[in-house]
């Protein structure tokens, strides 16, 4: 061989080598890489994955930008003809035409309309909007909003009794009794934790709202949620109205609600959680079930009954209609896609019964077994099924399937699903859309027993505490965090260990939480795309333009003081601000504020965000303080939890003010 | 060399080249069936007098039956061939069988044409019943280590590797069938001392957590023979590839069908035991249970239970007030319960026998509780009166 091609030779092999080098030195590095974002070995190398079809959605999705209908709640005008249907997403009231099964129109209203309820003689409608706090009143003949009604904070479910409505205050935790012509409220009385659902007696005389979240208790004590009964009286501005307040004892999650037509009685879906329980498995209902209230008129009595089979759940129970004949009553499975019909008379049956042979009637909802007597059937339908609305004579049933953009038509008479009426929502799917059906949907638990939503209500947390498994049994109980505002706060989990969503959702959530399959890595940057997409309600606590109160503003001081009362310094890892510090408040390492108990295994936890703080109760690491106040009262008596003991109850007050804004 | 010769001798080249890339491309290892497609085990029209030990040794077949062109025996290979258990793709399925009268029973792979046949394990020596698991895998009864008749469930890979047993004590287990939810469901045959059996249906997990009796209410997928849903009793001709008449024992459709989740597992060799959980000993549909007086059970004792050493006390726990109880005990073997009253009497025992595989944190609702009991949503006392030093459950598993 020549030198000249020799050196070819060996400059070949150079390069050759060379090109290996950076080939296995580039996978070397990319391996790095997406453990250290996504906190997990490598399932793919795919780039395409995170950095376009990841974080907010694909190039395409940002450049589309469709706005989905997400249809929510349904009313039927009174001759049958026309359905009304809120789309929060995309902050209309579509009006369907029930005869042809097909759009007929659009109308404009607020921000995000979430419930409507029509007058009876169907020429107005009244839509609660989330955003604004208003309900709507939409004159139905001409499609156009016609006047806005002030209610409280976040209106969500709506009824009308007579010539008012009741307007469940979601985020204010009460209930507005408005004039449904003026607007005038009557009354704002006190409700349970997060008001959701309206359903008025026929006659006018009673309202019932659901009530989502438990009220905070004591640490180790079964969470009961409230329903709470209005005898609604007189018109009378100032009259007394009587209030009851049921507690549904061991349930929370109360959706739906009805009254029976014909009967005394009324029904509301519920969740029985059992998260006293170490988490060791999911069969037999060991995580969570669904149920059914019935709720007695004539004695108060509540019996709860369930709503799943023993080996086969069906998650998220949302919405309940009655047929007009008070026999059949339907509810809508949010997390399984399916409607199950419900024979009230067995239902009626199962009770008298259990009474008789002096069961607890509220703790029937235990015996899976019951169902089989009174289910009629399990209606598969679209995505995501939440509203649900009969035709006036009870022949047809119509189903809001939220993540389809389409209303199922459900034939009572042979209960089967025959039609879906597409509401025009956009063809293209982005990654956030798919990660809210993942987000969503219990396939990916074991016997579809729960979503991620049924721990993470409306997106945000069900107020709850859990003992997992993996550090022990009853170690390590700790509280449920929001998932509203969650980009860019990672470290994830109390304990900090999981540095991305990744993570978060991945083996170790399916081993010791759904006990079944992992997310497919697709449908886990879906989901991730969707977390990160949700952004926190607008803050009612603050002023027009974000100006703060004078109490307001002496909280802010007290944040970022750098002495007490008397002068004397406080160390820079005492003020508040060091460690709740930048824009979402939270420097994203652990601290130790002395709230460790006798069962936790470590003394350090992730220092939480503070955005929509308000909202977030209750608190610390387990959930042992119930409010804000508590978390210095009680729980930072020796000024573990930064210095407040110079504070006096005024300077506390301002503090948690300023707090709540943020 | 011209172009024209590249041209005279790259064309061709080429196109044999393309030519057998498609070839390779277009048929696959593994075909799958062009329309409705059973797999029938077979056994001689004749074999009706055949009793005991000679009916289990006889000749079997596993034929495939077409829609259109009728039934063909694939395994004419082999002394005897059963319980063909289809993969979920519908390209290939498994099957226990011997080769030779002789020879030692082995559980096989084969296309669903009858080619690519490879085995897969002889496992213990005796394996049977194999079924296909989601996610790859093969699960199977065989012999297991016990009285003469032992069997238990045993786990592999689809190459035979990583064999590892399922179920635990000297029992029968057998008919295992695979649940739409990712489960198990299997037959437990216990004999009592006069050699009587009597049979339960159990239910675990894949990796042999979570033992628990069958509700029955959890469907099961077509897996193996023994859920065939359309199984048929027929006659085959001789004239379908045999030396006589056969007659049909079972079917199986070996259509893609839907893959139930592959469920994770918690196992760890790290630990060498797991615990038992019981929320409320007085949760019962045993009466002699259920009416023993709050606060009369002060204790369980945890006991081997069948087999050599049975009744040997291997742990023990406090009852507390609530009824809950926590203890932790050996893993992958069976024990029974007794519970103890104040003055150390035994009040009543379960010697039908449960296991905890390694690191398993079992929970229970109650003693023989009813079947379709949820849980109370309590926090049990069990778990607090653990002292802290105590890692119950601790466990370090790695991704």
């Amino acid at each position: 061989m020549s030198p000249k091609r020799r050196r070819a030779m060996r400059g070949l092999v150079l390069a050759a080598c060379a090109v290996a080098a950076a080939g296995g030195g580039a996978r070397w590095w990319a391996v790095g890489h997406v453990a250290h974002f996504t906190g997990t070995q490598p399932q793919s190398l795919d780039c395409v994955a995170c950095h376009v079809t990841g974080h907010g959605g694909t190039i395409t999705d940002r450049m589309r930008a469709p706005r989905y209908l997400s249809p929510l709640d349904i009313a039927v005008s009174p001759d049958g003809a026309t359905m009304y249907v809120t789309a929060p997403d995309s902050a209309e009231l579509l009006v369907v035409d029930a005869a042809s099964r097909r759009p007929a129109g659009r109308v404009a209203v607020g921000e995000r309309p979430y419930f409507v309820v029509l007058s009876g003689d169907g020429a107005t409608a009244w839509v609660s909007d989330q955003d604004t706090d208003v309900v709507h009143r939409v004159d139905l003949a001409s499609r156009a909003v016609t006047k806005t009604l002030p209610s409280g904070f976040a209106p969500a479910g709506i009824g009308l009794a007579g010539d008012r409505l009741v307007v469940a205050n979601a985020l204010g935790s009460d209930i507005s009794i408005l004039d449904a012509a003026t607007g005038d409220e009557q009354g704002r009385l006190a409700a349970g934790n997060y008001p959701f659902a309206v359903a008025v007696a026929p006659d006018a005389s009673l309202a019932l709202v659901t009530n989502l979240l438990a009220a905070p208790v004591a640490p180790g004590e079964p969470p009961s949620a409230e329903l709470t009964a209005i005898e609604l009286g007189s018109t009378d501005r100032g009259s007394r109205r009587r209030i009851t307040r049921h507690v549904v004892r061991d349930a929370h999650l109360l959706e739906g609600a009805a009254f029976i037509p014909g009967r005394p009685a009324a029904l509301i879906t519920l969740v029985r959680p059992r998260n006293l329980l170490p988490a060791v498995q999911v069969e037999r209902g060991w995580m969570m079930t669904g149920g059914l209230g019935v709720l007695d008129l004539a004695t108060g009595e509540l019996a709860q009954l369930p709503l799943d089979d023993v080996e086969r759940f069906y998650a998220d129970p949302s919405d309940v209609v009655v047929t007009p004949d008070g026999r059949t009553a339907f509810v809508s499975h949010g997390g399984v896609d399916v409607v199950t019909a419900i024979d009230l008379d067995a239902v009626s049956q199962v009770i008298a019964e259990a009474r008789a042979a002096g069961e607890p009637l509220d703790q029937l909802a235990d015996r899976l077994g019951l169902s089989a007597r009174y289910v009629r059937a399990r209606i598969a339908v679209g995505s995501n099924p939440r509203g649900l609305a009969l035709s006036p004579d009870g022949s047809t049933l119509y189903v809001a399937e939220r993540l389809d953009d389409t209303i199922g038509v459900v034939d009572v008479a042979s209960l089967r699903r025959v039609a879906g009426i597409d509401l025009g929502g956009p063809r293209h799917q982005t990654a956030v859309r798919r990660g809210e059906k993942v987000f969503n949907s219990a396939r990916a638990t074991l016997q579809q027993q729960f979503s991620c939503r049924s721990c993470h209500p409306e997106n945000h947390v069900d107020g709850l505490q859990y003992d997992l498994e993996p550090d022990g049994l009853g170690r390590n109980v700790v509280d449920n965090r929001s998932l509203l505002g969650l980009r860019g706060t990672a470290p994830f989990k109390w304990n900090g260990k999981n540095t991305s969503l990744y993570m978060q959702c991945g083996i170790r959530f399916a081993r010791f939480l759904t006990r079944s399959e992992p997310f497919p890595f697709d449908e886990q940057v879906a989901l991730a795309a969707f977390l990160e997409s949700l952004e926190p309600p607008r803050n009612r606590h603050r002023g027009p333009g974000g100006a703060l109160t004078e109490a307001q503003q002496r909280g802010r001081e007290i944040f970022s003081r750098a002495a007490r009362a008397d002068g004397t310094p406080i160390r820079l890892i005492d003020r508040c601000s060091t460690c709740h510090s930048g824009r979402l408040y939270t420097d994203r390492q652990r601290h130790d504020v002395g709230s460790a108990g006798s069962w936790d295994t470590v003394r350090a936890f992730d220092t939480p965000q503070l955005n929509n703080i308000g909202m977030g109760a209750p608190y610390l690491h387990d959930g042992k303080a119930r409010t804000l106040e508590e978390i210095w009262t009680v729980y930072s008596p020796g000024d573990e939890h930064g210095i407040t003991s110079d504070l006096g109850k005024q300077g506390l007050n301002d503090l948690i003010e300023y707090l709540r804004t943020l | 060399v011209s172009p024209r010769a590249w041209w005279k001798v790259g064309a061709p080249a080429a196109a044999v080249a393309a030519a057998a890339w498609a070839g390779l491309a277009w048929i696959p290892s593994d075909p799958p069936a062009s329309g409705p497609v059973d797999l029938v085990t077979l056994a001689p029209t004749d074999e009706s007098a055949l009793r005991g030990a000679q009916h289990a040794t006889g000749r079997r077949w596993v034929a495939r039956r077409d829609a259109s062109s009728g039934a063909r025996v694939l395994t004419n290979a082999f002394f005897r061939a059963e319980a063909p258990s289809p993969s979920f793709d519908g390209r290939w399925f498994v099957f226990a069988g011997r080769r030779e009268a002789s020879s030692a029973p082995a559980i096989h792979r084969m296309s669903l044409d009858g080619s690519a046949v490879r085995e897969i394990t002889r496992g213990a020596g005796e394996p049977g019943e194999p079924i296909v698991m989601p996610g790859g895998g093969i699960v199977f009864t065989d012999r297991a280590e016990g009285p003469a008749g032992t069997r238990a469930l045993f786990a592999c890979a689809e190459d035979g590797s990583e064999l590892r047993r399922l179920t635990f004590g000297p029992h029968r287990d057998a008919s295992p069938a695979l649940l739409e939810d990712g489960r198990l469901r299997f037959d437990r045959f216990l004999r009592d001392t006069g050699g009587n059996e009597s049979r339960l249906t159990m239910t675990i997990r894949p990796d042999g957590t979570g033992l628990a009796r069958s509700l029955g209410s959890a469907p099961a997928v077509a897996a193996s023979a023994s859920d065939a849903p359309h199984g048929r009793w027929g006659i085959i001709p001789a004239s379908a590839g045999g030396a006589s008449d056969r007659r049909e024992l079972a079917a199986v459709p070996a259509a893609p069908r839907p893959e139930p989740p592959v469920l994770t597992s918690v196992v760890s060799a790290a630990r060498a035991t797991g615990t038992l959980l019981c929320l409320d000993v007085h949760a019962s549909r045993l009466p002699a249970i259920a009416d023993l007086p709050r606060g009369s059970i002060a204790a369980v004792k945890v006991t081997r239970a069948g087999g050599e050493g049975a009744g040997e006390v291997i742990a023990e726990a406090p009852v507390q007030p609530d009824g809950s109880f926590l203890v932790e005990v050996p893993a992958d073997t069976l024990v029974g319960l007794t519970l103890v009253g104040r003055d150390g009497a035994p009040l009543a025992s379960f010697h039908s026998g449960v296991w905890v595989r390694p690191n398993e944190n079992r929970g229970c609702v109650g003693c023989h509780e009813p079947s379709d009991r949820a849980p109370a949503n309590r926090r049990p006392m069990a778990v607090d009166a653990a002292s802290p030093a105590y890692p119950a459950g601790a466990m370090k598993v790695s991704e």
